[in-house]
Order: C-alpha cells, then sequence, then structure tokens
C-alpha cells in the first residue's frame, strides 16, 4: 500500500511502505519503513514478521517516540537526498551535498537542546531501540555537559547528590589528584 | 509539539538514570572521566570501572600494561568495595602524573629490582609502533668495563611500522611499589625523532641517522646534569630492502637495550641500544654532564 510517509520529501510514488508504531501509551505513529528500520530493534522486529498491526513498544512514551521518530526520518531523507545527489548528472545536485550535510549537523545540534530530563529518555529509548546516530548524540550531549568541569560544578549540573563518606570522599580526590593539575 | 514536551515551567531537572553512565563514559576525556568519578558512589561506580581505563592506558601508555604484575592492585586498606582503586586507572594515573617534572627523581639507594622502564614508540599519526616494559633487575650477566647492564626483551611477531614524518618516543622510568612504598614514575623523554630518513634508508638500502636529545632534570646535590639522546641508526646491510611487516612469524625481534638505574648511576653512562634484523637501531643515551 503506497502512501506518502510524513517526512514527504523521499516519496517519489515508488511504493514506499510505511508501518505503524505504538508508544506505551497506546499512541499510534506511522512511519516510512526505511525511517522505522533505522533502528535495529524494530528493524529485526519486521524482518521477523510482528509489523502486523503495529509494532508495540512497552518501553517509550508517546512523547519521546515521537522525537526518535522526528531523527530518523529526518537522517533517512538525508541519506536518500545525498545517494540522489550522488548518482544525479546535476552538478547543482552534488554542489549541495556539502551544505545538506551541515543542514544534517544543525539540525541535530537543535534537536538534542532539550530538557535534561528529555535528554536522558532520549538517550535511553535510543539505546533500547538501538538507533546508534541518535545514541551517540545523546551521549555526546551530555559527554559535553561534563567535560572541564570540577566534580562539585557537575554535581550541580546534573543535580546529583554528594554520597560519600569524608574518608572516602578524601580518599577518591587524592586518586584523581593528577585530573585537577 | 506533542504532549511530553513541557510548555509550562519545568521541574527541577533529576539525574542522569544510572545506566547512563556507561553509555556516556566512552565519550569522555581521561581529565573529565576522572572528575566524573569523584561525583558520587554511583558515578564512581561507572566511571571508574577498570575496563574504561585499560582502554585509556591501551591508547595513551601502551607500554605500561606490561608493568601491571608489578604495581600493586587494590589498597589493602579499602575494606570499602565501592571505593577500591582498579589496577588500570591507578596505572593511568601514574603515567599521567610523570610528566609533572616537579618530581624528584628517586633517592640515590634503589635497588635494580625497584625500577622498571617503560617505552612507547608511536608513529606521526598516533600510531602505536612499539611498547614494552622490562625490570631493570633483568640484566643478564653482560657488564662492560663501563659498567652498563645489558637486557633482552623479547618481542617476537612485532610487526614495527615505519610510518613518515616524526615518531613519538615516550620513556618512562618506574619506581614500581616495594616494601609498602608507592610507585612512582618520571617521564624521562617524550621527544620527536624523524623517521623520514631511517624510512628512506629501509626502502632503498642506504644509511642514515636521526637524532634528538631531552634534558632531564637535575638529580640534586653535585650539581650534576643529566642528557638523553635518542638516536635512530641504520645501517646499510643487504637486509634493508626488506620490509619490516615480512618478517617471518616467530622469528625473534630481539631487542636489546642497555640501562642502568639513573639513581645509582653516577659517573657512567646509561645506553639504550635496539636492534632489529631489519637493521634500525634505536639507542637511548643518557649521559651524565659535569657542570662547573
Amino acid at each position: 500500500m503506497a502512501s506518502a510517509g510524513e517526512s514527504g520529501d523521499g516519496a517519489d510514488g515508488k511504493g514506499v511502505t510505511t508501518i505503524t508504531i505504538i508508544s506505551s501509551d497506546n499512541e499510534a505513529f506511522e512511519v516510512l519503513e526505511a525511517a522505522a528500520s533505522m533502528s535495529l530493534t524494530i528493524r529485526h522486529l519486521i524482518e521477523d514478521g510482528c509489523a502486523d498491526g503495529g509494532i508495540p513498544l512497552p518501553n517509550v512514551t508517546a512523547g519521546i517516540l515521537a522525537k526518535v521518530l522526528e531523527y530518523c526520518s529526518k537522517h533517512v531523507a538525508a541519506v536518500a537526498a545525498s545517494s540522489e545527489a550522488g548518482s544525479s548528472s546535476n552538478a547543482a545536485d552534488a554542489a549541495a551535498a556539502p551544505e545538506k550535510e551541515e543542514d544534517l549537523a544543525s539540525f541535530d545540534k537543535a534537536f538534542i537542546d532539550v530538557e535534561q530530563d528529555t535528554l536522558y529518555d532520549l538517550l535511553m529509548a535510543a539505546n533500547y531501540l538501538e538507533v546508534k546516530g541518535l545514541l551517540d548524540l545523546a551521549c555526546q550531549k551530555v559527554a559535553d555537559m561534563i567535560k572541564g568541569k570540577t566534580p562539585d560544578a557537575i554535581r550541580q549540573t546534573f543535580k546529583i547528590k554528594n554520597d560519600f563518606s569524608p574518608e572516602q570522599e578524601e580518599k577518591i580526590r587524592e586518586e584523581n589528584q593528577w585530573a585537577f593539575e | 509539539m506533542r504532549e511530553g514536551e513541557a510548555t509550562a515551567m519545568p521541574a527541577a531537572p533529576s539525574p542522569p538514570p544510572w545506566v547512563a553512565l556507561p553509555l556516556v563514559a566512552p565519550f569522555l576525556d581521561a581529565a573529565s572521566l576522572a572528575a566524573a568519578s569523584c561525583v558520587s558512589t554511583s558515578w564512581h561506580a561507572a566511571f571508574a570501572a577498570d575496563y574504561l581505563w585499560a582502554r585509556l592506558c591501551r591508547s595513551h601508555y601502551p607500554a605500561a600494561l606490561g608493568l601491571l604484575r608489578q604495581l600493586p592492585d587494590s589498597d589493602g586498606a579499602a575494606s570499602d568495595r565501592q571505593c577500591s582503586s582498579s589496577p588500570h586507572r591507578l596505572l593511568f594515573a601514574l603515567f599521567r602524573s610523570a610528566s609533572s617534572r616537579s618530581r624528584a627523581l628517586p633517592s640515590p639507594r634503589l635497588a635494580l629490582a625497584d625500577v622498571a622502564f617503560a617505552v612507547d614508540i608511536f608513529t606521526a599519526g598516533g600510531k602505536n609502533i612499539l611498547s614494552f616494559a622490562v625490570s631493570a633487575d633483568e640484566a643478564g650477566d653482560v657488564k662492560n668495563a663501563d659498567g652498563l647492564f645489558l637486557f633482552g626483551v623479547d618481542l617476537s611477531d612485532r610487526n614495527a611500522v615505519i610510518g613518515s614524518g616524526d615518531w613519538r618516543v615516550m620513556w618512562t622510568a618506574v619506581r614500581t611499589a616495594h616494601r609498602g612504598i608507592a610507585p612512582a614514575a618520571v617521564l624521562m623523554m617524550d621527544a620527536k625523532v624523524p623517521a623520514a630518513r631511517a624510512a628512506g634508508a629501509i626502502r632503498f638500502g642506504g644509511r642514515g641517522d636521526a637524532g634528538v636529545a631531552a634534558r632531564l632534570p637535575a638529580p640534586g646535590c653535585g650539581g650534576a646534569r643529566l642528557e638523553a639522546e635518542v638516536v635512530v641508526e641504520l645501517t646499510g646491510e643487504e637486509k634493508l630492502v626488506e620490509k619490516v611487516s615480512q618478517l617471518k612469524r616467530g622469528s625473534h625481534l630481539r631487542e636489546t637495550f642497555l640501562a642502568k638505574a639513573l639513581s645509582i648511576l653516577s659517573e657512567n653512562n646509561i645506553r639504550m641500544l635496539w636492534p632489529t634484523p631489519s637493521g634500525v637501531k634505536i639507542s637511548a643515551l643518557l649521559t651524565k654532564l659535569k657542570v662547573c
């Protein structure tokens, strides 16, 4: 059953299939199979023939699932566009390729600029759904929030309670002194 | 916008789920990893995990891995399981702090058994050509008149990549733990050696040499100065046309180097020679100069 995907750009009437994904709170999302397959977890379920009637994801809520699928749709469209540009003899298309890469990079940057709780939810969802690009993006973002900070600053950023005993803390500080020199 | 995306004032964020921490760990550099492990007990469990530091040792200080046996692992006093140290983390910390030259060289009365040398050589691109660690007391009984000691290191099956540009040679002396004294390390040399002439000579069978010198801090009394020098020498042997990678498996690539514990030395030289079947010699010359 051919239908234009929600991302729009990739559809050229060649009969692209869509599948339905169902969030833990019972919201259904229809996406291109190619986009959904960016999740290895979903891809395996499709390959195992479990996609009829929709794929339920009991671990992912609608809000986060929407974001993940947005990421996948955008990236799958970009991959399709760049392979078109690659095989196209149109010089303008080929010249536009690095620009499109930049577009994707700025999309990613804006995409991952979210509240901390959403960031963690995205990270966990990307891990569970095995969407490598999104997992790397989220992990890098968290890592950037840690880099260059003292332990105290890290605690403030992430709202973490220092639960070391004074002796433990002393010992651990000493062991890691080299990092503060 | 879908439900779940906050539109009103968000509540204060909660800490990251602990399962996310190991996923983030590979994206951190060593210093950030260390800082992160000081944050809380659960962060310590995630970021002080030995496998993370083993990986960092492998990329930064591969030779150090040869010293694992000789260094203490967890501190006996740490009955608190969650705070006991990991051996690779200690190793990394030791080698990272070795380059802080403010550390004084080991005091005079040092036994050879207490000293080990760790040598790492990288190409300009960061690829590890060779790494080894050897305890200073593995000397054979070859002592020449100068009072030099000879060490044999069997590194069979080694494919040494020559590369181009400069080699980076790191030579660290480690006082391994003995009788309750904590290990200490000093970076004797972190220098660049131009490999181009070496590579050219290997390909075309000529002669070449390149050298670099690095200075060590004075050991203390006497006003003496120590100099370390790395020299790459090639001989014009027929074997040179043979590419290093074609060495037969199982053939012994005998790297031999002469070294002597710094602190015992007062009037002698330290020389480290490293001949290979392909004729590439790497020698480190450590001489003491008298300063008036």
